[in-house]
C-alpha cells in the first residue's frame, strides 16, 4: 500500500484516468480517514483502501428506445455496484444528460459511507443513464424506462442491489421500472426498488424523514448536554418538506421555532409558530405554493426580512434546512455569539467549510448533514424491511424505528468521534464510524 | 387564384359596358394583387373596398367596375402574367423578402408596358426601395397601413395618367396638381384626395337621376396628376394648365436630382406669375413654411395639423355623384329614401302599393341594384314580370325576402353596420359608427370570415369555434370624439397620464353613438371586453401589443343608465390611453407620430361562465405558428401555444402559464420532474370580479380583476379538466383529480387524456393562419368547457416577426468564438452597427431580490440615452420584462425602449425559460430588436464579463453597469442558425467583409 495520501491518489488517478469527481471523493475520504488507516495496520495489511475504492462490479449497458414518433434513440445504462459488505448494494438511479461513469462512481463511493452510517445492512451503489427526462412524454418515459430495465433485471434483486429515484427518477420511473422488472422476473419482489408508491410496497415518512430525522439528531445531541427541546428558542431555514418537518417534530418536543425562510428572504416570528400556524404553512407552500413573505402578511406577530440574515436571530438551536452553503463564517460567528447550543444539518452541506471550522472550534454541537440528514436514506432501508417482512408499518412505528435509527447514528458518530478524534467532533465521527463499519466488515469476510 | 370582387363576375360586368366608354379610354380592366389572403381580406375590409370601388365605377359611369385577380406568391403571380396581360400589378409581398426585392424587374422582363406598384407594410423598407425604384422595376411605391382608400386611389392614379390627355381635349376635363415626393405623404394623400372627391361626387348625385347627368359628373370629375420632382411638375402644370382647377405642392422636393428648399416656391413664383388666382395650397412640416406660402399668395397646411383634411375640403370644389334610391309615386311624388339595401328593403315593405308597381315596371330596382354592382341579385329579379304576382303583397313579400336571403348570404363572415334589430349576442361582427376598424378589429374580422370561409365553426366534435360577438367602434367616431370635445391639445402636449383620461373622461361621447351604445346594451347581458384597436396596432412591425389599454365591464348593474355609463367611461379611457405617456414613448420607437394614430374600440362577449360572483372561461391562451425555442422534438415551424386557467391576463403578463407545442401535446419541458412540474405550473388565474356591479371603470384597468388561488377554482368546480394530483407521500404527480393529493394545474386531462381536442384545433387554426396570412401569425383564445358544445372563442390573430430579411448573414462556431458575446439562443437576422453602449446587470453583485430597484435603474439609463439617442445592449439575469420580480428584470416596455438588443443571461441557479406568450416578448420581436438567450454555465453561449467590466463606466448604480467602448461593437445575428454575437470593434474576417490585403 501507498505510504502517502499523495502516492495513493496517484495510483487511484493512473487507474481511473478521467474521472475527475472520483478522484475528488476519494482524495477526500482517504485523506480525512489516513490517520485512522495508519492506527490500524491490519487494515493497511489487508489493503482495505485499495480495495474499497474499487468497486465490485461496475455494469454499462446499450438503452435503445423509440420515441413517440418512431425515431430510435441510444443511451448508455449504468450501475455501479460499489461495495456489498454491509447488505445489498443500495443507491439511487440518475436520469440526467451528465451522467457518465466518473460521477455516478463519485456517487457510490459516497453512499457506501452514508448506508454504513445509518447502521442498516445496505451496502452502496449508484446508477443511472444519460438520458433526459425533460421534455420527454410519458410514454417514452416508460419506455426507455423498460428498456433500461430488461438489461438492469439480470444483475439485480431484493438481496443483491436496491435502486432508489435520484435526479431525474421520481415515483413516476420507478412504477415503470418496478412494472418491467416484475414482468421479466416473474416476481413480485417489491424490495428490489424504494420509493415505490404508498399502495403497492412504499413505505409512510418518507416526506417527514429528514425533517425529523434532523430533530432527532439533534436532540441526541442535546442529550449529551443534558438538555432538551423543551423550551428552547429555535431557527430553521427554508420552508420545504425538510424545514416543515423539524418544525413539527420542535413543536412535538416543546420547542419554539422562531423563523422559516425561502429564497427570498425569512419571517420571524417572536411569538414562535404554534401548531396552527404551521398548518398554514403547509398549506401556503404545498398547497398554494406560495412565498413565505404571506405568513408574515397573515400573522402579524410575524415580521418578513428580505435577504439573508436568519441566522442573526438570538436562539438555542440552528437547523439550517434551505441548501447549500446558505450558513457563511459571519452567520456561524453570529450564532456562537449569540449562545446558540448547537446546529444540525438539515439540508445537504448548508453550511461553509469556514463555517464548519467556527463551530468545530467553538463548545457548539454541531451535527453535520452526512449524519443529522440520514433519515430520507434511513427509510429507504425502513422500506426494504417492511418489504421483507411483507408487512406495512403504520405511521407510528416508522417514526419509531426513524428515531431509533437517528439514535444509533448520533451514538455511533459521537463514540467514534471520542476515539479517533474530540468528543463532540460529529464531523470526523461520522467521516470514520461509516468507514470503520465497511472495513471491519470486509475484514470479517476475507479477501473477496 | 380567386376573385376579390364577390358578385362582379367579368360576364356580367362586360355586359354593362358599352356605351359611355368614349372618356375614358385606358382603364384598369384587370389587376393582379400579389398578396396573401389576409391582405386581400384587409383591402375589402367587410366589403368596404368593394363599396368604395363600385360606387366609382358602377355607380358613377355606369360602365365597368375591375376584375380583379389574386395571386398569394410571387410565383404564382408570374405564372399568370406570362399568360395574360394585366393593366396593373400591386405587390403586397412582404417588402422584406428577397422575393418583393426582385419581383417589379421580374415582371417587367415578361411584360414591359405593365405598371408595378409596390405596396410595403414597412416604413423602413421604404427607404431603400424608393431610392432606386425603377431600377427594381417599381413603377410607384407607396406604404400601407391597412387604409383601403390607397388601392383605390392608386388604380385612379394610373387611370387618370393615361387619360388625361385624352380626356382633358375631348371634354376639357379638370386637372389638380399634387407635388409630393415623400411615400409616405403621398400614400397619406392620395386616397384622402380621392375620397374627397368622391363625397363631393355623392353628395350632389341626387338631384341629376338620369344618365346624362351622370356623365356629366363624371366628364367633370377632376383627375390627380402626381409629381415627385420639380421637373415632372414643371412638366405637368406646362401641359395641363388650361385645364387646372388647382396645385398642392410641397415646399422641399427634388429639383436637378437633389432635394430643394425653395423648389416649391420658385414652382408656385412660376405659376403667379402666368395665373395670379389659380387656387393652390402649400403644404409643409416646416416652421416657416406659413410665412413661405404668404409670400407667393398660397394657402398653408402644415403637415402636422388635423385641419389638413378640412382645408382640402374647402379647396376640392366641384359636383359628381349619385345616390339614394327615391321612391316616388307615378306622378312623381317622392315617398321614401333608401340609402343602401338594407333600407330598401325595409322602405319595400312599407311603401304605397302604387310606388312599388311604379319601379317595378319600370326596373328601377334592378337598375338601381346594377349601378351598386349587386349583379347577382339584378339578374335574380331583373326577368320577373310584375304579371307573375298574384297581388302587389305578393310582390312585395317576394322582393323583401329576396333581398333579405341575399343580404344574410352576403353578410357571412362580413362586417356589418350595428343595428340593433339584427345584432345576433352568440355571433355578430358588426360596426358602430364610420371609419376604420383598427388593426386589432382587422384582425379579428379576418378570423370571424376565416373561421366562416373554411367551415371551422364545427369542423371538432363538441367544440363551436367562433369570433365571439364583437361590435368595434369605428375610428370615425374616434375623430368625432376628439373634436367635438376639443381634446387634441391636451391629448398630444400633456405628458401627464392623470390629466389626460380626466379630460377624456370629463367629455361627452358623439350622441349618434350614445344610441347607438344604448341599443347594443339593450340586447347585450354579458361581461365585455372593451380593447383598443388603433390602426397602427397589430400591424406587422408595429404590434403596439400591450401599449393601449382593455377594460372589462362585468354589465351587469340592473339599471341600464349605469350600465351606459360604465361602458362609456371603458370607451373614453381606451381613447386616452392613445396618448398616454407610454403609447408617447412607444410611438417615438416607430416611423409615425401620435398624430397619425387613431383609435378604433372593440366591444367583444368575454367568453366564460359565470362562478359564484365572478366570471372567467376555463382557459385561455396565445398560440403561435413559429417556436422560437424548440426542444427536440419540436420544431420551428411547429409553433408553440402558452395557455393558463382563467382570463387571458395570466399568459399576457408572463406569469405561470404552460408551454407546449401543439403537434406534440405530451412533451411538456418544464414538466420533465415531480419537482419541475410543481415549480412551473401555475398558482393563480385571473377572473373578472361580478360582486361589484356598481364599479366604474377606472383608469387603473385593474380594478375588477381578480387574481385568485386555484383553490377556488377547485370550489367553482372549474379545475377538474386542467388538474393532476400532486402525492406528497409518493412523490409522484398524477394525470387528473385524486381525493388524497394537492391538486395542480398540468391540463394533463385536456393534453393527454383529450377530453378537449385544444392541441388539434390549435394546429389547424395556426396552419389555417398561417396560409390566409401568408406569414407566421399569432392568435389569442379562450375555451369555455361549461357549454356545449364547449366554445373555443377565438379572440385575436396578427402576423408574426420571424425574421428572414435578406440581409444574408452566416456564423460559424469559428467566427462565434471571436466574440466577446454569443448566443446560440438568438431571435432576429442581421447586422447592427454603430453601438457603443452596454448596460448590463453585474453578476456578481446581482440578487434576485433586488429586482424591481434594477429595473428603476435601467429605465433611469434608458431615459438618459434615449435624449441623446444612443442605442445600447442590455444585458441581465432571467425573463426581461417579467411580472413577476422573482423570475427576472420586472421592466416595462418603454423603460428599455432605447436596446436594440437584449441578452438574458442565465446565471447559475438563476435560469427561467423565456416568456413566449407575453405582449413584452411580441413587441421584441416585432420591432426587431436582438435577443440572445447565454446560459454560458451550460455551455450555451458565452458573456465575457471581464472584457465588459474592463470597458469606459458611465454610471453605475444599484448593480447596473452603464459601460462605453471607445470603438462601435458590430452585433451579427444569424436568423437561420439562431445564432447572435457581438464583435468588439476591430474583428478580423468576419462573414461578409472583404478580406483586406
Amino acid at each position: 500500500m501507498a505510504t502517502t495520501v499523495a502516492a495513493f491518489m496517484e495510483g487511484v488517478i493512473a487507474k481511473n484516468p478521467a474521472q475527475k469527481e472520483f478522484h475528488q471523493a476519494v482524495h477526500e475520504v482517504v485523506e480525512s480517514l489516513w490517520p485512522v488507516v495508519e492506527k490500524h495496520p491490519e487494515y493497511k495489511k489487508a489493503k482495505i483502501l485499495d480495495r474499497i475504492v474499487e468497486p465490485e462490479r461496475v455494469l454499462m449497458f446499450r438503452v435503445p428506445w423509440m420515441d413517440d414518433s418512431g425515431e430510435i434513440h441510444v443511451n448508455r445504462g449504468f450501475r455501479v455496484e460499489f461495495n456489498s459488505a454491509l447488505g445489498p448494494y443500495k443507491g439511487g438511479l440518475r436520469f440526467h444528460p451528465s451522467v457518465n461513469l466518473g460521477i455516478l462512481k463519485f456517487l457510490g463511493f459516497e453512499q457506501v459511507f452514508k448506508n454504513s452510517l445509518t447502521t442498516l445492512a445496505m451496502g452502496g451503489g449508484k446508477g443511472g443513464s444519460d438520458f433526459d427526462p425533460k421534455g420527454k412524454s410519458d410514454d417514452e418515459v416508460m419506455r426507455f424506462c423498460q428498456s433500461f430495465m430488461t438489461e438492469l433485471s439480470r444483475h439485480i434483486g431484493p438481496d443483491t442491489d436496491v435502486p432508489a429515484g435520484d435526479i431525474g427518477v421520481g415515483g413516476r420511473e420507478i412504477g415503470f421500472l418496478f412494472g418491467q422488472y416484475r414482468r421479466i422476473r416473474n416476481a413480485y419482489h417489491a424490495g428490489v426498488l424504494t420509493g415505490k408508491g404508498l399502495n403497492w410496497g412504499g413505505s409512510l415518512i418518507r416526506p417527514e424523514a429528514t425533517g425529523y430525522g434532523t430533530v432527532y439528531f439533534a436532540n441526541e445531541m442535546l442529550k449529551t448536554r443534558n438538555e432538551s427541546f423543551e423550551g428552547k428558542r429555535v431557527l430553521i431555514s427554508g420552508s420545504g418538506n425538510v424545514a416543515q418537518y423539524a418544525t413539527e417534530k420542535v413543536i412535538e418536543l416543546g420547542g419554539k421555532v422562531l423563523t422559516l425562510s425561502d429564497s427570498s428572504g425569512f419571517i420571524y416570528d417572536p411569538d414562535g409558530i404554534d401548531r396552527e400556524k404551521l398548518e398554514y404553512v403547509f398549506e401556503l407552500k404545498n398547497v398554494k405554493r406560495g412565498r413565505i413573505k404571506e405568513y408574515a402578511e397573515k400573522f402579524k406577530s410575524a415580521k418578513y426580512t428580505e435577504g439573508r440574515g436568519v441566522w442573526n436571530v438570538e436562539a438555542d438551536i440552528a437547523l439550517p434546512c434551505a441548501t447549500q452553503n446558505e450558513l457563511d463564517e459571519n452567520d456561524a460567528k453570529a450564532l456562537v455569539k449569540n449562545g446558540c447550543l448547537a446546529v444540525a444539518e438539515g439540508a445537504n452541506m448548508p453550511s461553509t467549510p469556514e463555517a464548519v471550522e467556527v463551530f468545530l472550534a467553538s463548545n457548539i454541537l454541531f451535527g453535520p448533514g452526512k449524519a443529522a440528514n440520514a433519515g430520507g436514506v434511513a427509510v429507504s432501508g425502513l422500506e426494504m424491511a417492511q418489504n421483507s417482512a411483507r408487512m406495512p408499518w403504520t405511521r407510528e412505528e416508522v417514526d419509531a424505528k426513524l428515531q431509533g435509527i437517528m439514535k444509533s447514528i448520533h451514538d455511533n458518530s459521537r463514540r467514534t468521534a471520542e476515539k479517533y478524534s474530540t468528543p463532540d467532533n460529529y464531523v470526523d465521527g461520522a467521516n470514520i464510524a461509516g468507514f470503520l463499519k465497511v472495513a471491519d466488515a470486509m475484514l470479517d469476510q476475507g479477501l473477496i | 387564384m380567386h376573385d376579390l370582387l364577390p358578385g362582379g363576375g367579368p360576364e356580367n360586368i362586360r355586359n354593362l359596358t358599352a356605351a359611355f366608354d368614349s372618356l375614358m379610354p385606358h382603364r384598369v380592366h384587370d389587376i393582379l394583387v400579389v398578396a396573401s389572403s389576409y391582405d386581400a381580406f384587409v383591402l375589402e375590409e367587410g366589403g368596404r373596398l368593394t363599396e368604395l370601388i363600385l360606387n366609382e365605377y358602377v355607380s358613377l359611369n355606369l360602365t365597368y367596375a375591375p376584375s380583379i385577380t389574386r395571386a398569394s406568391s410571387a410565383e404564382e403571380a408570374l405564372k399568370l402574367i406570362e399568360k395574360k396581360h394585366f393593366n396593373l400589378v400591386l405587390s403586397m409581398l412582404w417588402s422584406g423578402s428577397a422575393d418583393a426585392f426582385a419581383f417589379g424587374s421580374r415582371v417587367k422582363e415578361l411584360d414591359p408596358d405593365v405598371p408595378v406598384v409596390m405596396l410595403a407594410f414597412d416604413a423602413r423598407e421604404v427607404q431603400r426601395l424608393q431610392l432606386d425604384r425603377s431600377a427594381q422595376g417599381y413603377d410607384e411605391v407607396f406604404t400601407w397601413s391597412g387604409d383601403t382608400g390607397l388601392f383605390l386611389a392608386i388604380i385612379k392614379l394610373f387611370e387618370d395618367r393615361w387619360n388625361v390627355d385624352h380626356d382633358t381635349t375631348v371634354a376639357s376635363v379638370r386637372t389638380i396638381l399634387l407635388i409630393e415626393d415623400s411615400v409616405r405623404f403621398t400614400s397619406l394623400y392620395l386616397p384622402l384626395l380621392y375620397t374627397e372627391l368622391m363625397k363631393q361626387t355623392q353628395s350632389l348625385i341626387d338631384e341629376g337621376i338620369n344618365v346624362t347627368h351622370r356623365l356629366l359628373r363624371m366628364r367633370a370629375r377632376p383627375k390627380i396628376l402626381l409629381a415627385r420632382t420639380f421637373e415632372e411638375a414643371e412638366s405637368l402644370y406646362n401641359k395641363y394648365k388650361k385645364y387646372m382647377l388647382g396645385v398642392i405642392s410641397d415646399v422641399r422636393f427634388p429639383r436637378n436630382g437633389v432635394p430643394d428648399e425653395s423648389a416649391g416656391v420658385d414652382f408656385v413664383r412660376m405659376i403667379r406669375n402666368e395665373d395670379p388666382t389659380l387656387p393652390i395650397v402649400m403644404q409643409s412640416s416646416q416652421e416657416n413654411g406659413q410665412q413661405l406660402a404668404d409670400s407667393v399668395n398660397a394657402h398653408f397646411i402644415n403637415k402636422r395639423s388635423r385641419s389638413l383634411l378640412t382645408d382640402l375640403q374647402r379647396f376640392i370644389e366641384n359636383n359628381f355623384g349619385f345616390g339614394d334610391f327615391v321612391f316616388r309615386m307615378p306622378d312623381g311624388t317622392p315617398v321614401g329614401r333608401a340609402h343602401d339595401l338594407r333600407e330598401l328593403e325595409e322602405q319595400i315593405k312599407e311603401i304605397p302599393d302604387a310606388s312599388l308597381e311604379y319601379h317595378a315596371k319600370r326596373n328601377d330596382f334592378s337598375n338601381w341594384l346594377r349601378a351598386r354592382t349587386e349583379f347577382g341579385l339584378a339578374s335574380l329579379i331583373r326577368p320577373r314580370r310584375v304579371s307573375e304576382f298574384k297581388s302587389m303583397a305578393e310582390l312585395r313579400k317576394y322582393l323583401a325576402r329576396t333581398f333579405s336571403q341575399h343580404r344574410a348570404e352576403t353578410q357571412r363572415g362580413v362586417v356589418a353596420d350595428f343595428s340593433p334589430r339584427r345584432f345576433d349576442e352568440e355571433s355578430s361582427f358588426v360596426r358602430i359608427g364610420r371609419g376604420s376598424l383598427g388593426g386589432k378589429g382587422r384582425g379579428l374580422a379576418f378570423a370571424n370570415h376565416l373561421l366562416l370561409q373554411r367551415g371551422m365553426t364545427f369542423a371538432f366534435e363538441g367544440v363551436r369555434i367562433a369570433v365571439p360577438s364583437t361590435a368595434v367602434i369605428g375610428t370615425d367616431v374616434f375623430d368625432a370624439f376628439m373634436a367635438q370635445n376639443d381634446l387634441f391639445q391636451i391629448a398630444y402636449t400633456s405628458n401627464d397620464d392623470r390629466e389626460i383620461s380626466q379630460a377624456f373622461l370629463a367629455a361627452r361621447l358623439p350622441r349618434e353613438i350614445q344610441d347607438d351604445l344604448a341599443s347594443f346594451l339593450e340586447r347585450v347581458d354579458y361581461p365585455l371586453a372593451v380593447r383598443s384597436s388603433s390602426l397602427l396596432e397589430d400591424s406587422q412591425f408595429q404590434p403596439f401589443a400591450g401599449i393601449y389599454r382593455t377594460y372589462m365591464v362585468p354589465n351587469n348593474h340592473a339599471h341600464p343608465t349605469v350600465r351606459l355609463a360604465q361602458l362609456s367611461r371603458a370607451i373614453k379611457l381606451v381613447y386616452a390611453s392613445t396618448f398616454s405617456t407610454a403609447s408617447k414613448r412607444y410611438m417615438e420607437n416607430t416611423p409615425y407620430r401620435v398624430e397619425d394614430e387613431k383609435m378604433a374600440v372593440i366591444l367583444q362577449r368575454l367568453v366564460g361562465s359565470v362562478h359564484r360572483d365572478r366570471f372567467y372561461p376555463n382557459f385561455s391562451g396565445v398560440a403561435r405558428s413559429h417556436n422560437f425555442y424548440p426542444i427536440h422534438p419540436m420544431r420551428h415551424e411547429e409553433g408553440l401555444a402558452v395557455v393558463a386557467m382563467g382570463l387571458g391576463r395570466q399568459v399576457v403578463s408572463g406569469a405561470d402559464a404552460l408551454r407546449f407545442s401543439p403537434a406534440h401535446p405530451r412533451h411538456i419541458p418544464e414538466f420533465g420532474s415531480t419537482e419541475t412540474t410543481l415549480k412551473a405550473s401555475q398558482r393563480r388565474f385571473f377572473a373578472l370580479d361580478l360582486g361589484q356591479p356598481h364599479l366604474m371603470p377606472a383608469a387603473e384597468e385593474e380594478t375588477n380583476l381578480l387574481q385568485l388561488d386555484i383553490s377556488e377554482a377547485l370550489e367553482d368546480g372549474t379545475l377538474e379538466p386542467v388538474a393532476s394530483t400532486y402525492s406528497p407521500e409518493n412523490d409522484v404527480i398524477y394525470d387528473g383529480m385524486r381525493s388524497d393529493g394537492i391538486p395542480i394545474v398540468t391540463f394533463a386531462p385536456i393534453l393527454k387524456a383529450e377530453i378537449f381536442p385544444l392541441a388539434a384545433i390549435l394546429q389547424r387554426l395556426l396552419e389555417l393562419g398561417k396560409e390566409g396570412m401568408g406569414s407566421p401569425v399569432e392568435m389569442e383564445f379562450a375555451v369555455d368547457l361549461n357549454r356545449d358544445p364547449a366554445w373555443f372563442g377565438f379572440l385575436q390573430i396578427r402576423r408574426l416577426v420571424v425574421g428572414g430579411e435578406p440581409d444574408d448573414v452566416r456564423l460559424d462556431d469559428e467566427t462565434i468564438e471571436k466574440a466577446v458575446l454569443y448566443s446560440k439562443h438568438a431571435l432576429g437576422n442581421g447586422v447592427v452597427d454603430g453601438i457603443t453602449d452596454f448596460v448590463y446587470i453585474d453578476p456578481e453583485s446581482f440578487d434576485s431580490a433586488h429586482t424591481v430597484g434594477i429595473a428603476a435603474a435601467v429605465a433611469g439609463i434608458n431615459q438618459e440615452l434615449r435624449k441623446q439617442d444612443r442605442p445600447y445592449i442590455l444585458i441581465g439575469p432571467g425573463r426581461w420584462g417579467s411580472s413577476d420580480p422573482w423570475l427576472g428584470i420586472p421592466v416595462s416596455w418603454e423603460q428599455i425602449s432605447q436596446a436594440r438588443v437584449i441578452v438574458e443571461a442565465g446565471l447559475e441557479g438563476f435560469q427561467v425559460t423565456p416568456s413566449q406568450g407575453t405582449h413584452f416578448f411580441q413587441n421584441i420581436t416585432s420591432l426587431r430588436i436582438g435577443y440572445f438567450t447565454v446560459n454560458p454555465f451550460r455551455g450555451d453561449g458565452r458573456i465575457d464579463w471581464e472584457w465588459l467590466a474592463a470597458q469606459p463606466l458611465v454610471s453605475e448604480e444599484a448593480g447596473v453597469r452603464h459601460v462605453r467602448t471607445s470603438q462601435p461593437v458590430r452585433v451579427m445575428v444569424d436568423g437561420q442558425s439562431g445564432r447572435g454575437a457581438v464583435f468588439p470593434a476591430g474583428t478580423k474576417d468576419l462573414p461578409g467583409e472583404e478580406a483586406e490585403e
